[in-house]
């Protein structure tokens, strides 16, 4: 099952939430949009722990938070499992242009510092 | 209703007027008084009327008692229902005039002789009934069509003055119930310990209840109240999507969204809301509950934190195991050699003496042979020209068994040296170009089909340094050229250069191979751990992980690299003279 497909089979519904999957130089991408809320974090956890179990050999997964317009704290609990599954393969998670408002419920979390951060945008 | 019987006699006429008169009466008894006090003077005026003893009026109240008026009593009694019911029913005739003998009021009233009584109305299946007691004389046909009259004419007022009163009762009850209800919604709105709010279409709150002023940490309604819902949410930008949402579904369930109190401190909250919308569809009120669930979301961060800290640590510690088995395999390799180095020094000790011994015998037998036959080449030329032969064989072997026996002391020197079991594990004085020339004894084999070397070891200081683990950084760096020139599959060998040189206060030493260089997105990461370009079973990832440990942890210097794709990469080891710094490594 390549990340299409596994981003289909755990996503099907896609009205709260959507993923596209791509392949960067360190390993895969993962371009989140929509809300991260209580409903939709179980299938983004399934599917970012599912990423980190099958891309055997990759040192990084990088989390496209620029189009997730809102997150909860179950939201925020589902990347922090997943962080801990790859942690356990030593492998990293780097979130990428997270919105204020989504920074701020991981601020306030204390689980910001956990993960990796980048700013692409200008 | 019955007809209008003609009666001559003029006591008819004084009858009917005497029950018109009744009636006008009662009709006014009734419409001054609204209350159950009129069926008391009714009865008084019924009584009066026909000349009875005693007058009785049995009815059911719109609160469902069962009354009995006695004429010259002051208040409607109530009976039990089935006394009620006993007085009743065996006493009437359907909806006619009865008539029947000796008889008393149950418990109330005094026995009479003779008693007439008649249904005055029906309302559903009950009724209400007027009966009329004399000892003196029985009831004739007269008074009973004159009771039947009167039944005729007051029975509609009756009747719907008892349906009032049941419809007064309800609406009484209904009220009341009411009332009772709207004391219950609202206690249910002010004494719920979670916040509800209502707001407008606007989202202007427009009620809130107490626990929403302790919620957001505030003194009173009148600070909630007026403001946009938006003013007390951390990000107010996502009350707009809350919004949306609402709109187009009619309600949000267990939304979670973060308020903040007066103060700044923020809580995190689970909101319940529904819309009210208008004809058109849109949303004329929402209502919402708003449930604190901090202290849970503080559990699970705990809870979360502790579960990556523990991830971390972990991590953490497989990685050091691993390190520490790589380093200990690595000493004990050197230990080895070096003991094997030690073993074979004793041996290679007698064999180059021997050695020595025999070519001087070689030499003397020669000699000898020349003095005790000095015309051998005349007498015997062929036998002498073996002679020479073989000597002169025998001295290039000696030679080469010379030459043999200086690389092996070479090697041996340099095991014994690379491991420098002698001063294992503590600091002191190291010559960094014996090091290298050391290391270079033990990688030759790995060198030697790949690569020639170039060496630039200039004149540098002594340093202070655990000589055997600087070898061991060296060794890895010079087998990571080797291998890196040999993987590119070239003809002819490829070039490593080693260059010593010394500043005020370090030395530094470079390798540089010309291989096929290190990519990009790998070159920020050589020095990690586990982290491998090589084929499984090539590499552990832990050789340069290692080599960054020792020179920059364990003796203050740097370790650096600079790379170019298809040009080579050069190592670069820089360290201190006074070897590390207090405060870091041994």
């Amino acid at each position: 099952m390549d990340l299409q497909a596994a981003i289909n089979r755990f996503i099907p519904d896609r009205r709260t939430v959507t993923a596209i999957g791509a392949m960067e130089p360190d390993g895969p991408r993962l371009s989140i949009a929509g809300s991260i809320d209580l409903e939709s974090s179980k299938p983004i956890q399934d599917l970012l722990v599912w990423v980190i179990e099958n891309q055997e050999g990759r040192s990084c997964l990088t989390v496209d938070m620029e189009r997730v317009e809102y997150i909860s704290s179950t939201g925020v609990g589902a990347l922090t499992l997943a962080l801990m599954a790859a942690r356990k393969r030593d492998m990293r998670i780097k979130l990428r242009n997270i919105q204020p408002q989504v920074g701020s419920v991981f601020r306030l979390l204390g689980l910001l510092s956990y993960f990796e951060t980048e700013e692409t945008r200008g | 209703m019955d007809k209008p019987r003609i009666d001559p006699t003029g006591a008819h006429i004084e009858s009917r007027m005497s029950m018109l008169a009744l009636t006008a009466e009662l009709c006014g008894i009734f419409a001054r008084d609204e209350s159950e006090n009129a069926n008391i003077a009714a009865t008084n005026s019924i009584k009066r009327s026909f000349g009875a003893e005693e007058a009785a009026l049995f009815y059911i109240t719109g609160q469902k008692v069962f009354r009995v008026c006695v004429s010259g009593t002051d208040f409607p009694i109530a009976l039990p229902e089935k006394r009620w019911r006993d007085c009743v029913e065996s006493h009437m005739g359907g909806m006619s005039v009865s008539r029947f003998g000796a008889w008393a009021i149950p418990a109330i009233g005094k026995p009479l002789a003779s008693w007439i009584s008649v249904c005055l109305y029906m309302s559903g299946d009950e009724g209400g009934y007027v009966f009329l007691g004399r000892d003196s004389g029985s009831w004739s046909d007269r008074d009973e069509q004159s009771l039947d009259s009167i039944r005729s004419a007051i029975a509609p007022i009756v009747q719907v003055r008892h349906e009032r009163g049941i419809e007064e009762h309800r609406r009484k009850e209904a009220e009341t119930l009411l009332a009772k209800n709207e004391s219950r919604l609202r206690d249910l709105f002010e004494g719920s310990r979670e916040m509800i709010y209502t707001a407008d279409d606007q989202d202007l709150i427009t009620g809130a209840n107490a626990a929403a002023v302790k919620l957001l940490g505030l003194s009173s309604k009148a600070a909630i109240i007026g403001r946009p819902f938006a003013d007390f949410a951390m990000a107010p930008l996502e009350r707009k999507l809350f919004l949306d949402k609402i709109a187009k579904h009619g309600y949000v369930d267990e939304h979670e969204i973060v308020l903040v109190r007066k103060g700044g401190e923020p809580v995190f909250c689970l909101e319940t809301a529904h819309a009210l919308k208008d004809e058109s569809g849109a949303v004329r009120e929402l209502q919402g509950i708003v449930k604190d669930i901090s202290g849970r979301i503080e559990n699970e961060k705990k809870l979360w934190k502790m579960n990556l800290e523990l991830a971390e640590a972990n991590l953490k510690l497989q990685k050091s195991q691993a390190l520490m088995v790589q380093q200990e395999k690595l000493a004990s390799i050197g230990q080895l050699a070096a003991g094997v180095a030690h073993e074979i020094n004793n041996p290679l000790g007698f064999l180059i003496s021997n050695n020595a011994m025999l070519e001087r015998y070689f030499g003397s037998i020669r000699a000898a042979i020349a003095e005790l036959a000095p015309d051998r080449e005349r007498s015997a030329p062929k036998a002498s020209a073996k002679l020479e032969r073989t000597f002169s064989e025998a001295e290039s072997i000696f030679a080469e068994s010379g030459e043999g026996f200086g690389r092996i002391v070479k090697i041996v020197g340099g095991l014994k040296n690379f491991s420098r079991v002698d001063s294992s594990g503590t600091y002191s004085e190291y010559d960094l170009n014996a090091g290298v020339e050391s290391s270079l004894v033990v990688a030759w084999n790995e060198i030697k089909f790949v690569a020639e070397v170039r060496r630039d070891l200039r004149d540098i200081p002594r340093i202070r340094a655990n000589g055997g683990e600087i070898n061991q950084v060296v060794l890895n760096i010079l087998v990571n050229a080797a291998q890196a020139i040999g993987g590119t599959g070239r003809d002819g060998k490829g070039l490593i250069e080693i260059a010593t040189r010394a500043t005020d206060e370090t030395v530094l030493l470079s390798i540089k191979d010309d291989g096929p260089g290190i990519p990009e997105a790998a070159r920020n990461k050589i020095f990690d751990p586990f982290f491998t370009t090589k084929e499984p079973g090539k590499g552990t990832g832990l050789g340069l992980s290692i080599s960054y440990d020792i020179v920059v942890a364990k003796h203050g210097g740097t370790i650096w690299v600079e790379s170019e794709r298809g040009a080579g990469t050069t190592f670069y080891i820089s360290l201190p003279i006074a070897g590390p710094p207090s405060g870091t490594g041994a």
